[in-house]
């Protein structure tokens, strides 16, 4: 009996630490949490009329701003598209909540096919860039025009 | 880890071809377990007195010493430091250790039980940003007279601060080797520590929210050489140097040290305080003799003696 | 003749004095070094991103608090420390802003440090491009402000860190600030492994810049890190850059960061570079920089690494004194030394 009562104890002490554990279990379990939101795009990217409207359209879907503070920035890119060409679209983007707020869309027309906007010696292509101003919104109409030459979405943005 | 988790089988394996590991620090002599002072040897029901292991007695019957009687015959009891080094402590024994250093710290308490099996807590910290607190057993394989072979396995939970923040639950396998010599007892201990690191991942869209989850892995592996050193036989001095890879092979990792401090003794029994100041006051001069003689034992070398074998196996000093 | 005037301390303190020897000793004679590519910092400074980043290439322990290391080895007393081991005699400091990648240290980081090290410290000012259309005068005449404090004597941008591209023709105004102050700029060139770096071309390539290049020929451009592909650790744009060396009188070249132990353990990259360099003829266009002290011990490490390169590549002992100290001083007219 004496002998059995320390051991008694000590199974106890035992269930009290697992049981501690267990529930910092509960609210310590998750490393990364990462939520994305879904945005269906649609509409179309054009070029001003006359404009040639040959190529490929390179797409980057960026946060509008990230940061805080004196680290805070604009334009954090999301994610990249390319689109067989000018005209309608419709592409579903999720978009990481934790990154930044706001979302813009900047597109360029690859006219001779490159894969660099405005290489040296190249044409000038066109660039542009919207804000979507009603996100956050799952379904999102983009309406936008390449008018800039060869211009990067930073100087396009704010 | 399987590699090591293999070993300790076949350790185990091989131990058992031994009479089970006993408490190395009593045995009873060849002959018989009466001694020169005429105390008979506490039956296993002897109230009062906490176990300390078997010996042998008359033609080969087993008997069982007390942590009195093992005192008042004179026969060495090993030190806490010992203990440490091998990571089990012996039926009725219990330890605690507390060690500082770069970049861990720690606290552990451990108790021994049958079997060569010891229970144990303990917390380390790296720089007070890397907890991890767990909860395991240890068992010990071999237990010869200059080699001790243990193992154990733990369970807790991780938590780390700062850049690299990140908790989870957390196993680990070791694997000790102690060589406990006159006076100190080198040990190696390598450990495998294995972190489940959950991420979540959410999806709002507009039917709804998908939510899912994924698991990686951290490893940890861990060497530390190290030697235990006995100050009293209660209380001794633990330093090492510590190889300590996480996160491997991810990352390079600079060794550390560490110092401690290792206490230890015997489970008190209920009655045992009773019994000992009953015994004071009634004994008192008459076992003078006895006093003596228990305090002499109690700060004798491990292998101090008088013409008792201390390994009921091989004849001599089990440690 | 402004700019030459300051060649004399200089000079003087290379060569005379009696402070501790410094410098690299090349067939028994001793050379001084100019390291022109020193990074400061404030770990707050740094966006969490690449503090991640960063702290999962320190070795255990140190990545648990990487804060505390990085402020020991980015600190002013830090990084002189570093100089003193690799005996380098004078670092020019780097202001940066860059807070998608980077981070920043600011020019007022920039301005005290040299401030609290003026015989061993220079600095080069940069300014934020992050709404430009808006805010570019402001930008521009904070610069000016900048390049006014005592031991500024040049400008300091990275295209991919900073985002914007190296060929866009609304940027030029810094270069013009440049030009009439006669204060060089130093540019980043190639891509970079930080998180949230704009690697597309025209933020990397430095053919990019040729339209600056030419449009601004009172502009020295300094090319730096010789155009590396740091992500494939492969030698990239260098004969681009060679190219400009060989074309526009206002193109200098720096080799740094390529040929550390991480990114060329053998050595091979940087011997491949000054073969390359000193095949295109343009070794007096060549200044040193290591793009230190990055951990500790690091600034000596890259100096050896080159010394042996050039080595290994047969220049002769001027031509090393010109890399290490001799073409700096010609470009910048170097303030200080001891």
């Amino acid at each position: 009996m004496n002998r059995q009562a320390p051991q008694r104890r000590l199974a106890a002490g035992l269930a009290a630490i697992v049981s501690l554990l267990a529930g910092i279990c509960l609210g310590a379990c998750v490393n990364d949490d990462t939520t994305l939101y879904e945005v269906n795009l649609s509409g179309t990217i054009d070029v001003a009329e006359g404009e040639p409207s040959g190529g490929r359209v390179h797409v980057e879907v960026l946060h509008a701003r990230s940061g805080a503070g004196t680290l805070a920035y604009p334009l954090r890119p999301i994610t990249d598209l390319e689109l067989d060409g000018l005209g309608e679209f419709a592409e579903s983007v999720l978009v990481p909540m934790e990154n930044g707020e706001g979302l813009v869309v900047y597109a360029w027309l690859d006219r001779d096919g490159d894969g660099a906007l405005c290489a040296p010696g190249a044409a000038p292509e066109p660039a542009g860039i919207i804000e979507l101003e009603d996100f956050p919104a799952h379904e999102l109409e983009v309406e936008l025009v390449l008018t800039e030459p060869c211009a990067g979405p930073e100087i396009l943005y704010p | 880890m399987i590699i090591s988790s293999l070993l300790g089988a076949s350790l185990l394996l091989l131990a058992e071809e031994a009479p089970a590991p006993t408490a190395r620090d009593a045995s009873a002599p060849l002959e018989a377990a009466s001694t020169d002072d005429g105390a008979a040897p506490a039956s296993s029901d002897t109230p009062g007195n906490a176990r300390v292991g078997h010996g042998r007695g008359p033609a080969g019957v087993p008997a069982t010493f007390t942590r009195s009687t093992a005192l008042r015959a004179r026969i060495g009891v090993e030190p806490s430091a010992f203990e440490g080094a091998s990571g089990v402590s012996s039926e009725g024994r219990w330890l605690a250790s507390a060690t500082a250093g770069y970049p861990w710290w720690g606290v552990r308490l451990q108790l021994g039980l049958r079997h060569g099996l010891s229970p144990l807590v303990e917390v380390q910290t790296a720089l007070a940003r890397r907890w991890r607190p767990a909860a395991g057993l240890a068992m010990l394989w071999v237990n010869l007279p200059r080699l001790r072979i243990g193992g154990e396995a733990l369970l807790g939970w991780l938590f780390q601060s700062g850049e690299l923040g990140r908790r989870g639950p957390n196993a680990e396998l070791r694997v000790r080797i102690a060589a406990p010599l006159r006076r100190v007892a080198p040990y190696i201990m390598l450990g495998s520590q294995h972190t489940l690191l959950a991420d979540r991942t959410t999806v709002i869209r507009a039917a709804g929210e998908e939510r899912s989850w994924s698991l990686r892995g951290e490893w940890t592996g861990w060497g530390t050489v190290g030697v235990a050193v006995p100050i009293t036989r209660r209380v001794g001095l633990d330093l090492g140097v510590d190889l300590t890879w996480v996160d491997a092979p991810e990352t390079i990792a600079i060794p550390g040290a560490h110092g401690g401090i290792i206490i230890g003794g015997f489970r008190q029994d209920p009655g045992a305080s009773k019994k000992r100041r009953s015994r004071g006051k009634s004994q008192s001069r008459t076992q003078s003799g006895d006093a003596a003689s228990a305090r002499a034992a109690r700060v004798m070398p491990p292998y101090a003696h008088t013409g008792a074998s201390l390994d009921p196996v091989s004849g001599g000093p089990s440690l | 003749m402004l700019r030459r005037w300051w060649l004399i301390p200089c000079a003087l303190a290379l060569t005379c004095g009696d402070a501790e020897p410094v410098g690299v000793v090349i067939d028994g004679e001793r050379i001084p070094v100019i390291d022109m590519h020193l990074h400061p910092g404030d770990w707050d400074g740094v966006p969490p991103d690449t503090q991640e980043f960063l702290a999962e290439r320190f070795p255990w322990p140190f990545k648990l608090n990487p804060g505390r290391l990085a402020e020991t080895t980015l600190s002013a007393d830090g990084i002189v420390r570093e100089l003193d081991a690799a005996g380098v005699d004078v670092g020019v400091l780097f202001a940066v802003y860059a807070p998608r990648t980077v981070g920043i240290a600011s020019n007022s980081l920039v301005i005290s440090a040299v401030a609290e090290h003026p015989d061993r410290f220079l600095g080069l000012a940069s300014l934020r491009v992050d709404d430009w259309r808006s805010d570019a005068s402001k930008e521009l005449s904070r610069l000016e402000d900048a390049l006014g404090a005592p031991g500024m004597v040049g400008v300091k941008l990275a295209h991919a860190h900073m985002h914007f591209r190296m060929d866009d023709p609304e940027y030029f105004g810094i270069y013009e600030v440049a030009g009439r102050l006669g204060k060089p700029v130093y540019l980043h060139t190639g891509n970079s492994p930080f998180p949230g770096i704009a690697q597309a071309p025209e933020y990397t390539d430095p053919a990019y810049l040729e339209p600056a290049i030419a449009a601004f020929p009172q502009t020295i451009f300094i090319l730096g890190h010789l155009g590396y592909d740091f992500v494939r650790d492969e030698i990239g744009e260098l004969d681009t850059c060679i190219d400009l060396a060989r074309r526009y009188p206002n193109v200098y070249l720096e080799p740094s960061a390529l040929g550390s132990a991480g990114n060329d353990p053998d050595g091979e990259i940087l011997l491949t570079a000054f073969e390359r360099i000193k095949e295109g003829e343009v070794i007096d266009r060549v200044i040193y920089g290591s793009d230190g002290p990055q951990s500790p011990g690091f600034v000596s490490d890259y100096l050896q690494r080159t010394v042996t390169a050039m080595e290994g590549a047969e220049y002769d002992t001027e031509e090393i004194r010109a890399v290490l100290a001799g073409n700096f001083i010609k470009v910048f007219g170097a303030e200080a030394g001891r």
